[in-house]
């Protein structure tokens, strides 16, 4: 038995320590608390809140102020103190109305209430009548009683009508009584709306000005553990239903929580703010309500990445832009990268790669510039040649074909310019691939001389015979110069060394779109020039280069400015000659991988000097892939040899190899791109700590081979910005552009403009016209400064700006043309070329592509036809005559009566080429269509007095004289009948021959008036 | 110097060095019989279990860390919010290692003064209140130990990784922490045996212990002088052949599985030498330079009567010779249970050997009929 007393610890010291840990878990169970409720979010909240009542405070302020200003405003608030008064002074029968209405109100409570039992009655009394009819019940009984209820029913019903119209009745007078106190208060909150508003909200918000209780309601909403039921401040999200993030077995609807921190973003207002309050730059395209891609359909992580379900700083995934960014936020807020977040937010820099996600048929450059840059080169460049890229499965080899290579270079410039290109082209699109950091050591290099000579030999030994013709004469350079000038080379061309300066941009591009046109003399010789210009079909099919339509004699001249310029340093470089112990090296490695040694030896030994060199020559141009971007022959199926790109953005980031590279640059996508294509050959090499390099044990087929481009910092962004915008996201259609006809046409159209570099020449809505500068540059030399620097001019002397040339050309007219280019603007000296190798389902594409563009959804239309001796056609003549269309333009055969320089189509050509609505809109106003255009609006007379008009102009103007509508038709109409002869090539030719263009030439301070 | 240091502790972690490390000085650390023992208190490993040691050692085990944490890689390592319970383990389970020893080398010095042990309360019939004070301290340790549980979840909050992914597999991928052992015995052994046979003779032994030890002397009290050869196999179990293979799984356990120094960098890329071939090939091909037989039987033949041997004769031989004592004291039935027991449990540190001084795969092994031993 024990004892109660009995304890083999001392219970007092139990007791204590029972109390002791009780205390500390009671601390510990709150700290949990506190734990749950210190968010960091909460304080970004607490501030923005701050900043949110005191902005709405100055706009308060201001809206009031505004008010106090407004006229209207003071005259209601007098209105109002007038109907106040009013009512006031009718007191009596106001309070006697209200009396009644109370009193009767309780007499048709009652009555209604009374109606309502006895309708219930009815119900059941209905129910016992049918019940008897069937045979249950008394029929007599059920009779009585459904009739006796129905008249009461009835009774009550009309009882409650009657005192509800009394109701009505005193309503009405009390309505009539107060009516004008109403409407004076409805216009003053009309008018005083948005400060309304504003004070509504701003009661919401700031508790200074909350009535009492919502003070404590203010505070308690936001007590811990309270919390839950509806506080203040509170995680913001939008989930995003068809959006889905990819968690590898399955999607989860994205959940973007950015703005419980960012909470000015979607509202306008906070562009100042400072971050994270900041209201996103351009909340017309994203966010905002009415934009394209509202917040709550789109969220945010669809387009910058990162955590949407983060909740801080870290965890939300932020990248910095740069080393400093990183730095800095390191410091301030202790970032670091968040490790197993496979798709961390993108940098600024590369923010536009999630655009291509939807938009990759149709980059919408103006919103994403550095997207479309990135295309470009990608393009340019050839990026899709290696590597697989979709979308651009039809778009043609960058380079040139080489299949009749040796009649247009030697094999020395070959070996020299496969070795190094940009030794002779500064800005050439044809990469390095030798001297690179992994190949430019001595053993290497005495293997790569003889590689390339092995690739040279392959390819003069496959080479075509190309049938040049003669050239008639040694040609005038000067001449040929000109020419290249001015008849649009330079849309394509540049001739005069790197032009790009510090900013590259599409519009640069344009321009190298064929190679720069300088040493040709060190390159070819002038006859291939001569024989290349006259018919760049002739010498390659799949060439991208149009005939000009050059004359003999335009072609000898440009050929001989071409071939006048050389590269004395670059061809002194000698080539090393042909070693065949490092040749038959090459050789055994390439035949080791499928033969034995005993094999190899024996094939070697089989073979001559010339033989192996074509062998090796062959299979290192597999190696190189460099049929990826020229035409071989051999090699018209080969496969691209790099990593298909087509879902790189999305790639895993373990799966890039960041060898010896690991601690030299972040470890993010972005990062390695860019130092793969910075040096591609990089992750061959081990860094030092004094910044050199040492290689891997690598054999020389297993290097890595990519070639380097020399791209700068802002190619290399914009090509990074493609990569990341490369990715596997599956996107609701819903989300994606609507595949309209429009949409596709307009793709289909884009692509072939980039293909076949229009906008070289042409400006389309406002991008194009790279040729423009040199225009302006040739009209200082052809004529002064002063000229080259009026805008209208050099507008006048460029090639069509193509606005609205959906509606304003008809489609028949424009496909001939495309076929065979005639002229137009007679004083051009830019030629349309003869794209002889556009097809006509391409030509179509493009004639849809402007239609749909500029609304013009019919291809074929009734042709508008004319009355030669009715009123308007008459008119017409007269209006023509009165702005003396014939100063500017031909009319058939006959010339125009001004100088060349100011010379317009030709109007017999109106009929034929455009359609008559944008006829209209264009004789309205020139300048909404085309700005800067030398074309003035006709003068038509229609405000002039009538008299006056019937005086000057004649009885058909007069006749429509009040409808300058119809005017402006009548012009039309007169345009529309003058005929002749549509081709004055020849008088212009003849013309400007005698003439030249009648420039002014400014000696003097001429004044205008004086022109 | 300080690098000098790692590398000393990065070379002294080579599996080879100190597993072969911990099996020599854990015999003289828990003396199985008394010519160890000799060895034991003459190289004064018996000063171990003093409280002066203890603090000592927890000293030494604690500076490690704090210099182990300055380095970047150790600290990545440690760090790691699943890693954290393991470096409390090593301090965990030293102190109740010491303390039970401690426990033990008192008692014996009690017996031997003849006084009566520690655990002897002077209480009537030897018992104990459950109620009030056993439910009460249970009580107290429990509030204790569930304020702790919710310091460590607020402090080192559960780690977000990345999505699962079944193309994409973590590297190293890694047991939870207390199967570390086990996936450390599949680096030496067939999966089947190491997921399947020695787990179930770990429990069937760990089930046969009350009726292997029969030993009365130094029973129901902490003892050591009675009890060493049963001491010393338990303990050379749960030591070294399960918490030290934890810790080397979770620390030295790095990319590919790959061995690593606290202080080394988990290069994923690290490439060491694994080409390991069977007996058979050592066999037929090696020494007798004949490529290896067609039959099943022929080629495994030699594996076969070596493992038969070393579970069918070894017992016997021991039995008559070294064992002759244990046999006598346990019987046959007990003995051939536990030898076999014994045996199993050294094929571990067997195969080990085996393979890193040979390069040895299997001693048997027909894939033919997933059989691989």
């Amino acid at each position: 038995m024990t004892n109660q007393q009995e304890r083999y610890y001392n219970i007092l010291k139990l007791n204590k320590w029972f109390a002791i840990s009780s205390l500390l878990f009671a601390f510990i169970w709150l700290l949990t608390f506190a734990n749950d409720f210190n968010r960091p979010w909460k304080k970004y909240q607490i501030e923005f809140r701050e900043l949110e009542i005191e902005k709405t405070r100055a706009d308060i302020k201001v809206a009031s102020e505004s008010l106090e200003s407004n006229e209207d405003y003071s005259a209601l608030k007098s209105k109002l103190e007038v109907a106040k008064n009013e009512v006031e002074s009718n007191q009596e029968e106001i309070d006697s109305f209200q009396e009644k209405v109370q009193v009767l109100e309780a007499e048709l409570y009652a009555i209604n209430q009374n109606y309502q039992f006895a309708k219930a009655d009815l119900d059941v009394a209905k129910y016992n009548f049918e019940q008897a009819q069937h045979g249950h019940g008394d029929l007599e009984s059920a009779t009585k009683t459904l009739n006796n209820l129905m008249v009461l029913t009835g009774a009550r019903k009309l009882k409650a009508e009657i005192i509800k119209g009394k109701v009505e009745e005193a309503n009405n007078g009390l309505k009539t009584l107060r009516q004008s106190l109403k409407e004076a208060n409805d216009a003053i909150s009309a008018i005083a709306r948005d400060k309304n508003l504003l004070d509504r909200k701003l009661v919401k918000i700031d508790p200074e000005e909350m009535t009492f209780s919502n003070k404590i309601a203010n505070v308690v909403r936001d007590i811990p553990v309270l919390d839950f039921i509806d506080p203040y401040y509170e995680v913001k999200q939008v989930v995003i239903k068809d959006i889905e993030d990819d968690m590898v077995f399955m999607g989860v609807p994205k959940v973007d929580r950015c703005m419980t921190c960012h909470m000015g973003i979607d509202k306008k207002g906070f562009e100042d703010a400072p971050q994270p309050y900041t209201t996103h730059p351009n909340i017309d395209l994203y966010l905002g309500a009415s934009s394209p891609h509202p917040m709550n359909e789109y969220g945010c992580t669809g387009c910058h990445a990162g955590r949407g379900r983060g909740t801080d700083f870290i965890s939300s995934a932020h990248s910095p832009d740069n080393d400093e960014m990183a730095n800095r936020w390191e410091k301030e807020l202790g970032w670091h990268p968040l490790h197993h977040w496979e798709t961390p937010m993108l940098p600024m820099k590369y923010v536009e790669a999630s655009c291509l996600k939807c938009h990759s048929g149709s980059i919408p450059s103006k919103a994403a510039p550095k997207l479309d840059l990135g295309m470009t080169i990608v393009e340019k460049g050839g990026c899709f040649g290696c590597h697989q890229i979709d979308g651009f499965e039809n778009v043609p080899r960058p380079g040139p074909g080489l299949r009749k290579i040796k009649s247009k270079i030697n094999k020395d410039f070959a070996y020299k310019w496969i070795y190094e290109p940009r030794s002779f082209r500064e800005n050439s699109w044809m990469p390095h691939f030798f001297k690179q950091i992994n190949n430019d050591d001595p053993i290497s290099v005495k293997r790569t001389d003889q590689e390339v000579h092995a690739i040279v030999s392959y390819l003069f030994d496959k080479s075509k015979s190309f049938k040049m013709d003669r050239l008639p004469n040694q040609g005038d350079a000067d001449n040929g110069r000109l020419l290249i000038n001015s008849i649009g080379c330079l849309g394509c061309h540049n001739i005069e060394g790197d032009e790009r300066g510090a900013s590259l941009s599409v519009n640069v591009l344009r321009r190298e779109h064929g190679p720069e046109l300088i040493k040709l003399g060190s390159k070819t010789t002038q006859r291939w020039i001569y024989n290349w210009i006259r018919d760049p079909q002739k010498y390659s099919s799949e060439t991208k280069m149009p005939n000009m339509r050059l004359s003999k004699q335009e072609a000898a001249d440009i050929s001989a400015y071409l071939i006048s310029q050389n590269d004395v340093e670059f061809e002194q470089n000698t080539v090393p000659t042909v070693d065949e112990n490092e040749l038959n090296m090459i050789a055994s490695d390439l035949l080791s991988s499928t033969l034995r040694q005993d094999e190899v030896e024996a094939r070697l030994n089989g073979m001559g000097l010339d033989e192996k060199l074509d062998y090796v020559g062959g299979k290192l141009i597999r190696q190189y892939g460099c049929f990826s971007c020229h035409n071989i022959d051999g090699f018209e199926d080969a496969k691209p040899i790099g990593t298909p790109l087509s879902t790189e953005g999305s790639k895993l980031i373990a799966k890039l190899d960041f060898g010896y590279f690991h601690d030299e640059i972040p470890h993010t996508k972005w990062d390695w791109f860019n130092l793969k294509i910075d040096n591609p050959r990089i992750f061959d090499m081990i860094p030092q700590e004094d910044d050199s390099y040492k290689i891997k044990i690598k054999s020389p087929l297993d290097k890595l081979r990519m070639p380097h481009f020399g791209m700068n910092n802002q190619e290399r962004e914009a090509t990074v910005t493609v990569m990341m915008g490369l990715v596997k996201d599956e996107i609701p259609p819903s989300k994606l552009p609507s595949k309209t006809e429009r949409y596709l046409a307009i793709e289909t159209g884009e692509i072939l403009i980039m293909q076949y570099n229009c906008k070289g020449c042409h400006s389309i809505d406002g991008d194009g016209d790279a040729i423009q500068p040199t225009i302006a540059s040739w009209l200082s030399e052809i004529a002064d400064k002063t000229t080259a620097e009026d805008k209208s001019l050099v507008l006048s002397f460029s090639p069509p700006m193509l606005d609205t040339e959906g509606r304003k050309i008809q489609p028949n007219w424009l496909f001939k043309f495309f076929n065979n280019p005639t002229m137009i603007r007679p004083n051009l000296q830019v030629r349309m070329p003869s794209f002889e190798m556009i097809s006509d389902k391409e030509w179509n594409s493009l004639i849809k592509y402007f239609q749909l563009k500029d609304g013009q959804t019919i291809p074929y239309e009734t042709p508008h036809t004319i009355v030669k001796n009715s009123t308007k056609y008459k008119a017409g003549e007269v209006i023509q005559e009165m702005g003396a269309c014939d100063n500017c333009h031909f009319y058939g055969n006959q010339k125009p009566k001004q100088a060349a320089l100011t010379w317009g189509p030709n109007l017999a050509l109106v009929k034929e080429r455009l359609r008559s609505e944008w006829l209209i809109e264009w004789y309205r106003d020139p300048q909404a269509i085309m700005p800067g255009t030398k074309m003035p609006a006709p003068y038509i007379p229609w405000e002039e007095p009538i008299d006056d008009v019937k005086e000057s102009w004649g009885k058909n103007v007069a006749k429509l004289h009040s409808n300058p509508e119809k005017l402006i038709e009548a012009l039309r109409d007169y345009t529309w009948g003058i005929s002749g002869p549509t081709d004055v090539s020849r008088i212009v030719k003849a013309h400007l021959a005698s003439e030249g263009y009648g420039f002014v030439i400014e000696e003097d301070d001429w004044g205008d008036e004086d022109w | 110097m300080m690098e000098a240091f790692k590398h000393l502790i990065d070379t002294l972690s080579k599996p080879t060095i100190l597993v072969s490390f911990t099996f020599i000085i854990f015999f003289f650390v828990f003396p199985p019989t008394d010519w160890f023992d000799k060895w034991h208190r003459r190289l004064k490993f018996d000063g171990l279990w003093s409280v002066k040691s203890f603090w000592i050692i927890t000293a030494l085990l604690v500076g490690f860390f704090v210099f182990g944490l300055g380095d970047s890689d150790f600290r990545s390592i440690m760090l790691k919010p699943d890693n954290v319970p393991i470096a409390g383990l090593i301090f965990l389970v030293f102190f109740f290692t010491w303390l039970s020893m401690n426990q033990a080398y008192n008692n014996d010095k009690l017996v031997e003064a003849g006084q009566p042990v520690d655990e002897q309360y002077d209480a009537p019939n030897d018992k104990i209140l459950v109620w009030p004070d056993l439910v009460y301290i249970e009580l107290i340790t429990i509030i204790l130990f569930s304020a702790f549980m919710l310091v460590w979840s607020i402090g080192l909050p559960a780690p977000l990784e990345e999505p699962a992914n079944p193309s994409e597999s973590p590297n190293p991928a890694k047991a939870p922490w207390y199967f570390l052992g086990l996936q450390e015995m599949l680096v030496y052994f067939d999966p089947w045996m190491a997921g399947v046979v020695l787990p179930s003779l770990i429990i069937v032994g760990l089930m046969a212990i009350p009726y292997l030890d029969n030993v009365k002397e130094g029973s129901g009290y902490y003892s050591f002088k009675d009890r060493k050869l049963s001491i010393a196999i338990f303990m050379f179990g749960w030591l070294v052949l399960w918490n030290l293979l934890i810790v080397i799984g979770t620390v030295l356990r790095g990319p590919n599985w790959n061995f690593f120094g606290p202080f080394e960098y988990w290069d994923s890329h690290k490439i060491e030498a694994l080409t390991n071939i069977n007996l058979s090939e050592f066999i037929y091909v090696k020494w007798m330079s004949s490529g290896l037989p067609g039959n099943i039987l022929i080629r495994e033949i030699w594996g076969m009567v070596l493992v038969l041997g070393y579970f069918m004769i070894l017992p016997p031989l021991l039995a008559k010779t070294w064992l002759k004592n244990l046999f006598d004291r346990l019987g046959v039935a007990r003995y051939s249970l536990f030898i076999v027991l014994i045996l199993a449990a050294l094929t571990l540190p067997i195969k080990m050997y085996l393979r890193w001084m040979f390069n040895l795969k299997y001693i048997i092994s027909i894939p033919e009929y997933f059989f691989n031993f």
